[in-house]
């Protein structure tokens, strides 16, 4: 009987443990080591091994595209011999990287290379969960280069440290209304694209609009693009943020050094009138403050008649495909360079606890350098995935019997490397035409170039004032509310409640020092 | 008394009642690590979090994380909404409940009560991202039911934009979850209602009792046990609001704000780009805390009034 009694308990006992064990990791590392005949294939293997294995974060839309497993091959095909880094992608969609990397960092997850996009990484770096990449950098590194030329890093300097390396951009900006074509030729308009134009102007042109179209709301203001600070003044005129958002105050032309509380200006408050006005009329969608049908459903629907951006080559050639028979920018501001000129707002960084992290860097200085890396990595294998038609240009176009639907790796994010020596499938945006711009970028730059705000002591206010302007600024930007002035005034209260001038006073501190040593 | 102490005089038979412990111990682990453990996690409320640092190496910070709660004058209007909506949702819900399950035990034909309580209860197993679609087809300014259909009907002439007026939230609000939630109250209750034993009925109408006379003075005393714990434990909860009723379905509009922001949509609101484990946890801590204080005291009010039915 006893024994039967410890038998049962023996029992439950070792049930216990298997459920204990089947909790914990899995992970043994599932050793790939194919018997292999020929010697060709012994040596291949050896190099494999010798290479260092990094996890490097893949952005995606939302769905992982189906050959990138062939692309991370042919990556590998060209960094193990180069440098010896093995890449293994890591799939992430994007929308989820504003969330899931704190916890993914907090949990230690096996990434080597995490690349954040549109998202402060400040946070992360008060956090420590960030490696200072000063070390990695080299003299004469393909990134060094960079910094030194397109300021890659700028936005990613924190007390002095680099947390982050971005793509290349074409470093300026430059406020736009870009319209619909066909909605343009039904109105009978033609636009300058070298002229600048207010908001009067702007309101004409909507109005002619309308009346030629009116099924479409001419202006493409949504409540939705204005979260978490990104107010969209900055299409309308001169801001530079000073690589933080419009909460720790701007500048507000190319030659002042005075920040400003952008939102209690009078240029701010006549875009609301003119946003108000614009909503009465019927140019803006009624229910535009609240809607949260994303952007580009709207516009390739035909219901925005319009997207407010930023003018540079990338946008403008995203845009042709989405507007109706393409689009043409009506610029309001001239292109200028802000303080920070990864615009894009998109860093590779090293976790803390990465253990190779030189490796890492080892990869992104390739990326920079091999145009072949980074057009793979952009657009995929060349005659499986696109084809080039324009070799002069570098125009290319998807390979033979594939659409944006049915290729196998496409919609990809621009994060990688070089974007101004990349392939592309519009003329908008070609080598030459990125130059151009840059060129222009250049001569314009605001007094604030390579400065930026560091927040860390003031947390608090910022997280109080961009609750101020989540609350308000979807609705006034679409100039949805009910009474503007009433609005406005208790939006500026709030601001001055949530301390914003300390805010603004810190940032002011900095920069006159930031100033007094250069 | 004599019972207990009888127990305590026999000597516990441990060979037998082991194997029964043991029994019992994937499900004790699992209390353990899955509500005792994470509790630990309080100490990073009051921490600057350094993750290279590790949690119990950061600096602490004392109440840092907290101020956040309070430093922009919304805490008043946060924790005004939060409370009074969870009032009505328990008032309203309570009396609901009940009275719906009392009628619902009136209607004999048994597929008929069955198919009422069905109805009630789908919008329960419904999520609140549909519930908020259904009541957009409602609301919104051009297309809506009610200013498209229902107002021109009643010949009212109406231009409303309900998600830029917050006049009519709070009823718009209470209503819905009302709506949502009645048929999973109405069912707690009805259980109640069903196993008070139809003799007592039977004695009262031989009596002579009306059928107000019945629901009075037997069915609310016999659920009264029911509705006090599930008051209590809605008590407890008070500090917490449902984020989907309160965030999905007013479309986070801006203007609305000072009658649908609450606890939890501040903190999602103002934490969502920040990405601060402190500040999070700090909120965290908040809500527990007071919601704990808040068992005790409606507990303790519970032990005034009727002692047999409080918990502790």
């Amino acid at each position: 009987m006893t024994l039967k009694k410890l038998l049962s308990v023996l029992l439950v006992v070792a049930m216990v443990c298997i459920m204990a064990t089947g909790c914990g990791s899995s992970g043994s590392n599932s050793n790939t080591s194919n018997d292999t005949t020929s010697d060709a294939a012994q040596n291949k293997q050896s190099n494999e091994n010798n290479a260092t294995e990094i996890v490097v974060t893949f952005l995606t839309f939302g769905q992982t595209p189906k050959d990138l497993p062939l692309v991370q091959d042919e990556v590998n095909k060209i960094t193990v011999p180069k440098i010896g880094v093995k890449i293994k992608f890591y799939p992430i969609p994007i929308a989820d990287t504003f969330t899931k990397y704190s916890t993914l960092l907090a949990g230690k997850e096996n990434i080597d290379l995490m690349i954040t996009a549109f998202q402060d990484i400040q946070p992360f770096v008060n956090s420590g969960s960030l490696m200072p990449l000063d070390n990695y950098i080299s003299e004469n590194s393909n990134i060094q280069k960079f910094i030194e030329e397109y300021g890659v890093t700028d936005g990613a300097k924190i007390d002095g440290k680099t947390y982050g390396i971005g793509p290349t951009t074409t470093l300026g900006f430059q406020g736009a209304v870009i319209l619909g074509n066909d909605y343009l030729k039904n109105a009978g308009l033609t636009i300058d694209t070298e002229k600048e134009y207010s908001l009067e102007e702007l309101s004409s042109i909507f109005g002619a609009l309308k009346k030629a179209n009116p099924n479409v709301y001419p202006c493409g203001a949504l409540g939705s693009s204005v979260v978490n600070g990104a107010s969209s003044f900055r299409f309308f005129h001169v801001i530079d943020s000073l690589g933080a958002n419009t909460t720790s105050g701007v500048l507000m032309d190319t030659t002042s050094t005075k920040i400003v509380d952008m939102y209690e200006t009078e240029e701010y408050y006549n875009f609301l009138k003119a946003m108000k006005e614009w909503y009465k009329a019927g140019y803006i969608m009624p229910d535009a403050a609240t809607n949260d049908t994303p952007a580009d459903t709207l516009i390739m629907s035909g219901v925005l008649g319009s997207s407010i951006m930023n003018n540079n080559p990338a946008v403008l050639a995203s845009l042709q495909a989405k507007l109706k028979g393409g689009g043409t920018p009506a610029s309001t501001t001239p292109v200028y360079r802000p303080s920070v000129s990864s615009a894009t707002g998109i860093y590779s960084t090293v976790p803390t606890y990465s253990k190779k992290a030189e490796a890492a860097l080892k990869f992104l200085d390739l990326t920079f350098a091999d145009d072949s890396l980074s057009n793979l990595l952009q657009w995929g294998i060349e005659g499986k995935h696109y084809k080039v038609v324009d070799e002069a240009n570098g125009i290319i176009d998807f390979a033979d019997g594939l659409d944006a639907t049915t290729s196998g790796y496409y919609n990809t994010l621009g994060v990688w490397g070089n974007q101004n020596n990349l392939l592309t499938f519009s003329k908008f945006s070609t080598k030459a035409a990125n130059l151009a711009y840059i060129e222009k970028a250049r001569a314009n730059p605001t007094k604030a170039v390579g400065y930026q705000y560091n927040s860390s002591k003031m947390v608090n206010q910022l997280v109080a004032i961009n609750t101020v302007l989540n609350q308000y600024l979807p609705t006034l930007e679409t100039g949805s509310e009910k009474d503007l002035d009433t609005t406005y005034n208790a939006f500026i209260k709030a601001l001055k409640a949530a301390n914003i001038d300390a805010v603004i006073a810190d940032n002011q501190a900095q920069f006159d020092a930031w100033l007094a040593n250069r | 008394m004599e019972k207990t102490l009888m127990n305590k005089k026999k000597k516990i038979n441990w060979q037998k009642t082991i194997p029964v412990y043991i029994l019992m111990l994937p499900a004790l682990l699992y209390l353990l690590f899955n509500n005792y453990l994470p509790m630990f996690g309080i100490v990073m409320a009051f921490k600057r979090i350094n993750l290279s640092l590790g949690i119990l190496k950061s600096p602490w910070c004392g109440l840092d994380n907290f101020t956040f709660l309070f430093s922009s004058g919304n805490a008043w209007i946060i924790t005004r909404n939060t409370i009074l909506y969870n009032v009505a949702f328990i008032i309203l819900g309570t009396a609901l409940g009940i009275a719906v399950a009392i009628l619902l035990n009136e209607i004999t034909h048994k597929y008929t009560s069955r198919t009422y309580q069905t109805l009630m209860l789908l919008p329960y197993l419904m999520s609140w991202v549909v519930v908020s679609y259904i009541v957009y087809a409602f609301l919104n300014s051009s297309t809506g039911f009610i200013v498209k259909s229902i107002l021109p009907a009643l010949g009212v002439e109406a231009t409303s934009d309900f998600y830029q007026d917050p006049t009519y939230w709070p009823f718009i609000l209470i209503f819905v979850n009302m709506w949502k939630t009645i048929g999973f109250n109405t069912i707690l209750y009805l259980a109640a209602v069903i196993s008070i034993s139809p003799e007592y009925y039977e004695a009262a109408k031989i009596d002579g009792a009306t059928k107000w006379q019945q629901i009075k003075y037997i069915t609310l005393p016999g659920i009264k046990s029911t509705a006090i714990t599930l008051f209590i434990l809605s008590v407890g909860r008070i500090f917490y609001s449902d984020f989907g009723l309160f965030y999905q379905v007013p479309k986070n509009s801006g203007m609305l704000y000072n009658v649908t922001q609450t606890i939890d949509t501040y903190v999602y609101n103002a934490l969502m780009t920040q990405n601060n484990l402190g500040m999070a946890s700090a909120a965290g801590f908040y809500q527990s805390i007071v919601g704990f204080v808040l068992v005790l005291f409606a507990n303790w009010v519970i032990r005034k009034v009727s002692p047999e039915d409080a918990l502790i």
